[in-house]
């Protein structure tokens, strides 16, 4: 990670009783330097905000790490009831995979974190679940 | 090509096919405050106005609030325990106070916060605190106020007419006949995306009348779905003018396949019924088997797009549709509301992401349209405009602009 990425993680460091490595259920080990950065976002606006903050260098080593896992990672969620919370660790990398549409959004398409010729930070808009 | 368009040429139809021949407009018309006061007094007040879908009111007691932002009207829109669906001001009979919270819910009763004024969910006022300290008020005649209401295939619209000058049926015409029967019903999943542009309302509602752009500002997100080499600029094809109203039909780059990592998980995850099924060019959902729909048979078809005058658009697509709503409150700023809707609900992880990914795609497109307009408001306030230019390519935004002047001139 980079400096910047160290120096934010006395904000966003999940607390409890877990250590650093016990973030992730077992088998995701190559994805705990992003939960600092990701792995606490909330929200899709959170999480679009801090693409639009981030360097293309970060967004592509995140994309980088991740993309690569997805199959196996859905392939633990999806042992999980949908209809239930989901433990915290596979929350977290839930939220990270959330995080990565966002990373690749700006690797994949844009080549660039923000979407060009708007301002930022973009966030004037809400999205609302229906139902 | 393995799945050639099918389009005959005469379906590339331009403006002087059907003598379009408003070719510029004033650049005041997206500038000038009395223009705005126009199109609000002149346009809004008097027409129908799209506010939701029966389906959010399906039982008894069952509400949604809207605001009507260009009119600054704050509306109830509630199934009654009788059954009728009802439009009221959201307003107390007594000092004007909203009685429903912002959003939706069901209630048998809406009671006033500030004084507790009560009235049934069919307006009917039944409780005044007090009441002998109000000899003005007759309970009968001060229920909640209410607007002219009409449906057509679940859409609700509103008036703010007391005696619209038409019915609704009238209002949409033929394009209420040719898609009477669409079974939107079969799509009850919804995200709603509300976005505040500092923009002129027509500018959006050019935006997504025309393809033109879809190259240039798209290249990186939709260019190479849509584009075809028969059709690089994208032209909407087959336009239908009917009345108020306008058609025409988008197509799909079926040849177009993601090399990219997550776009490519995605797809593989979307389920079939999806509304946005990029794999999916069969006709799965019966929305396509409508003759209303795609009526020249484009092979390659995307969506149709409908502009629902003033200020709706629905598109309809292979699996599902979506409508945007135009919301102008100012010559230079709107509000625009998208709904996404789909047959089913996400019903894994897998599912639920790549469904994240359509809602954030979807906010990225908007997000190249919206900033464009912006640019343009900017652009046009600067003052060394005279007139906005519609192509021969721009025929939807010619007709657009000659519905608009048959209003205000």
């Amino acid at each position: 990670m980079s400096e910047k990425g160290s120096s934010d993680r006395k904000a966003s460091r999940p607390t409890g009783g877990d250590s650093i490595n016990n973030l992730l259920p077992q088998g995701f080990e190559s994805l705990l330097p992003f939960v600092d950065q990701w792995g606490g976002l909330q929200s899709q606006t959170d999480r679009y905000l801090k693409r639009q903050a981030s360097t293309m260098d970060e967004l592509r080593r995140f994309h980088g790490a991740s993309a690569p896992l997805l199959e196996k990672v859905f392939a633990h969620l999806d042992r999980f009831p949908f209809d239930e919370n989901l433990p915290d660790k596979e929350g977290r990398l839930f939220r990270l995979m959330l995080g990565l549409i966002e990373a690749a959004q700006a690797v994949e398409i844009f080549k660039t974190p923000r979407v060009p010729h708007t301002p930022y930070p973009h966030t004037n808009f809400t999205v609302e679940e229906m139902s | 090509m393995a799945k050639s368009n099918q389009t005959s040429p005469k379906k590339f139809l331009k403006a002087k096919d059907f003598d379009l021949v408003r070719d510029r407009v004033p650049v005041e018309n997206y500038t000038s405050q009395k223009i705005f006061e126009e199109e609000r007094d002149k346009v809004f007040r008097p027409s129908w106005l799209y506010v939701g879908r029966e389906s959010e009111v399906l039982d008894k007691g069952s509400y949604f609030t809207r605001d009507l932002p260009t009119l600054k009207t704050s509306i109830i829109v509630v199934r009654g325990d009788d059954q009728v669906i009802r439009a009221f001001h959201n307003s107390c009979s007594h000092r004007g106070v909203s009685v429903a919270e912002s959003g939706c819910g069901k209630a048998r009763t809406f009671r006033c916060p500030y004084h507790a004024w009560v009235y049934k969910n069919n307006g009917q006022l039944i409780n005044v605190p007090c009441e002998n300290d109000f000899p003005q008020i007759d309970k009968e005649r001060h229920g909640l106020k209410s607007l002219s209401i009409a449906s057509w295939n679940g859409f609700i619209f509103v008036n703010l007419d007391e005696k619209p000058k038409q019915s609704l049926d009238e209002f949409l015409g033929e394009f209420g006949v040719t898609y009477d029967g669409v079974p939107f019903d079969q799509y009850p999943y919804s995200f709603r995306v509300v976005l505040p542009i500092e923009c002129n309302w027509k500018s959006m509602i050019d935006a997504f009348s025309e393809g033109y752009h879809l190259s240039f500002l798209h290249e990186k997100t939709l260019k190479d779905q849509t584009a075809t080499a028969e059709n690089p600029f994208i032209h909407y094809l087959d336009p239908r003018f009917m009345g108020l109203h306008q058609v025409a039909t988008l197509e799909r780059n079926y040849e177009w396949v993601p090399t990219e990592p997550v776009q490519v998980f995605v797809l593989n995850t979307m389920p079939a019924s999806h509304t946005l099924d990029l794999s999916n060019n069969n006709k799965l959902a019966s929305i396509m088997e409508h003759p209303g729909v795609n009526p020249s048979n484009v092979v390659n078809f995307s969506a149709d797009n409908a502009t629902v005058f003033p200020n709706l658009q629905i598109q309809f697509m292979v699996n599902g549709y979506l409508t945007h709503q135009f919301w102008p409150v100012a010559p230079d700023k709107m509000i625009m509301e998208t709904r996404i809707y789909s047959a089913t609900k996400p019903k894994t992880f897998r599912e639920k992401f790549a469904s994240a990914y359509i809602q954030s795609s979807a906010r990225d497109v908007v997000t190249e349209d919206s900033s464009m307009s912006v640019l343009q408001q900017k652009g046009l306030t600067s003052g060394g405009n005279e007139y906005i230019y519609f192509g021969e390519n721009e025929l939807m935004l010619r007709k657009f602009a000659d519905v608009l002047a048959e209003y205000i001139d």
